[in-house]
């Protein structure tokens, strides 16, 4: 099994870890300016801890469906912001960066892994609404994470590309096709 | 934004809302374990050690578990890597015949707060099992080993996971043990290090990373340097309670290399010798082991076994070299702790690139190799130049489709 066409597969995953882990690093030094003189105390990552949880985790259920992986990616993404605690200058568009770019590598691992069975637990919603939820579920990766971008924190196209790695203008449309999807999904 | 799709956006909108109702504000539980931090004045040997807390979230909830609460402060421990470096002295054990060797220090990260449990009684803990496990103990390694949280937590009642034989049952390792003195195993241990990643399943526990090098008949008759490796298990209370053994390398070249010696040699022993899985796992019955015993040293004693044939390497060979470049380098970047500056990434990608350029390939597939490492390299430096993902997409795919997916993948699943 390791020998066949798939070995160059072996250097692709070995990099894979590298451009994966070095690429939240990247961002990091993008979104907040690492090594900057501001050191915020860890009492204060345990208040900003406190205050964010909630919110990063309706973020990342809402972006991945699964309310599990939510709270496991949002903890991840505690870990990276705490360890660069010291450095970071905006800690809380840090946070988002970091849950939104955890929910795209999450998203591009479950690609391959679509044969898993389905044990999400779904939030308990009256009839439309749930309808709605469910077909957020038919909606390509990206364009429900520019709905919920969008839609659920309010976020101007400008973060949304931010977050997504993108364009404003491929934001947009990633929003708009998303919308029209939903509709068309809602009327069938 | 077009009227049409107004009423989608206030479905939408009222969706959510409803969804984050079903959140808390607040996290269940918060609570530190390991408070402190130290700056490095050497980002080539930093490390990250962080300990998070998990726990249960109350009963009303209707999910089962939850990730309750994290406790993050970075350790950057500079001097981890110099305690790895020099644990590897005399604390050598041969597995043919077992003897205990010296106790090597296990390091673990410094505290300011008490931690809920005391760590010390952790680390005696994996400290034992790393004994017990380089003396060639395994009735004490099972010993250690707590059945019960094992069976809760694999799902299936005492299984653990150790290198190529995917899932083995805790009872067996008494035997793995037998099997490593038929081949003259010989650990090195080094020590211990707690990366405290605890697995919401288990919100009281340390997680240690206990490095090792092995070598035994077949790597010694092919002159090969002592092979990395490492356990990853959690320990609960006084017992291990999760345990991920792998990188024993048995699918690596030196295993090809044997297997194809004695499917040749003797090929109605083949079947006795292995589980027929890919790659093969060494099965562990007594006869099988006195079989292992017997043919590998003939095969030690058959300098033209092991002596590759003049030419390029097979694609099978490259594949093993290849594979055991990255799980070496992968050893070294576990994602557990461990934070990427660019200047590391940077280091690191063209260091397992040198070391890959630098291997003989096969004759068949140069150019294919070729255009592979090309576009490795260019994906490297670009994402070390904080290129963003979606500006080099079209390389993913291009690289994807030279290599498929379908693989065991090299770091990035070791130790979850």
């Amino acid at each position: 099994v390791h020998a066949g066409a798939g070995f160059l597969t072996i250097i692709d995953d070995c990099l894979q870890h590298f451009w994966r882990v070095g690429h939240l690093e990247v961002m990091s030094g993008e979104a907040t300016g690492v090594g900057a003189e501001v050191a915020p105390s860890p009492q204060a990552f345990d208040v900003f801890y406190r205050e964010q949880w909630a919110k990063m985790v309706r973020l990342a259920w809402m972006m991945t469906g699964s309310r599990e992986v939510a709270e496991d990616l949002v903890q991840d993404a505690f870990v990276q912001v705490g360890t660069k605690w010291a450095s970071v200058q905006k800690p809380h568009a840090y946070l988002r960066v970091t849950v939104t770019n955890a929910v795209r590598t999450h998203a591009r691992r479950e690609r391959r892994q679509r044969s898993l069975p389905d044990e999400r637990v779904q939030p308990v919603l009256p009839g439309e609404l749930d309808e709605t939820w469910h077909l957020l579920d038919r909606l390509p990766d990206r364009q429900r994470q520019a709905l919920v971008l969008r839609f659920y924190a309010d976020l101007p196209f400008t973060e949304v590309a931010e977050a997504l790695r993108c364009r404003v203008g491929t934001a947009q449309s990633l929003v708009h096709r998303g919308l029209a999807r939903m509709k068309e999904f809602a009327e069938r | 934004m077009n009227d049409q799709l107004e009423p989608t956006v206030e479905r939408l909108r009222h969706t959510f809302q409803a969804v984050a109702d079903q959140v808390p504000d607040a996290p269940p539980v918060f609570r530190a374990l390991f408070v402190a931090a130290a700056p490095t004045d050497d980002t080539s040997d930093e490390e990250m050690v962080v300990d998070i807390q998990r726990a249960r979230r109350d009963g009303t909830s209707r999910r089962r578990w939850v990730v309750a609460a994290a406790a993050v402060v970075a350790v950057v421990v500079l001097i981890a890597g110099i305690v790895l470096l020099q644990g590897t002295g005399d604390d050598h054990v041969r597995s043919k015949p077992a003897a205990p060797g010296p106790v090597p220090t296990t390091a673990t990260p410094p505290t300011t707060t008490p931690p809920a449990t005391d760590p010390a009684a952790y680390v005696a803990v994996a400290d034992s099992f790393m004994d017990a496990w380089v003396a060639g103990d395994g009735n004490r390694v099972v010993e250690i080993i707590g059945m019960a949280r094992v069976a809760a937590l694999a799902g299936q009642p005492n299984q653990v996971a150790l290198g190529g034989w995917e899932l083995l049952d805790v009872a067996a390792l008494p035997a793995v043990h037998d099997w490593f003195r038929a081949l003259g195993w010989e650990f090195r241990r080094e020590p211990c290090r707690v990366v405290a990643h605890a697995w919401p399943e288990i919100p009281d526990s340390a997680t240690f990373a206990c490095r090792y090098t092995y070598e035994n008949d077949l790597t010694r008759a092919v002159g090969r340097a002592p092979v990395p490796g490492k356990f990853v298990f959690n320990v609960v209370d006084d017992k291990v309670a999760r345990f991920n053994g792998g990188m024993f390398h048995l699918d690596a070249d030196i295993w090809q290399l044997f297997s194809d010696w004695l499917r040749s040699e003797h090929p109605d022993d083949f079947a006795a010798m292995y589980y027929p899985t890919a790659p093969p796992a060494p099965r562990l019955d007594q006869a099988s082991i006195a079989l292992w015993d017997r043919h590998v040293e003939e095969f030690v004693n058959s300098p033209e076994a092991h002596t590759p044939a003049p030419g390029p390497p097979t694609r099978a060979q490259f594949g093993a070299k290849a594979r055991m470049i990255c799980a070496t380098v992968a050893l070294e970047t576990q994602p557990y702790g461990w934070v990427f500056t660019p200047e590391m990434l940077a280091r690191t990608s063209q260091s397992v690139m040198e070391q890959l350029r630098a291997l003989p390939r096969p004759t068949e597939d140069a150019a294919e190799i070729d255009q592979l490492f090309s576009l490795l390299e260019e994906i490297n430096s670009r994402v070390v130049l904080d290129t963003w993902f979606h500006q080099i997409d079209h390389l993913i795919a291009e690289k994807d489709a030279l290599g498929g997916r379908d693989f065991w993948g090299c770091p990035v699943e070791l130790g979850g």
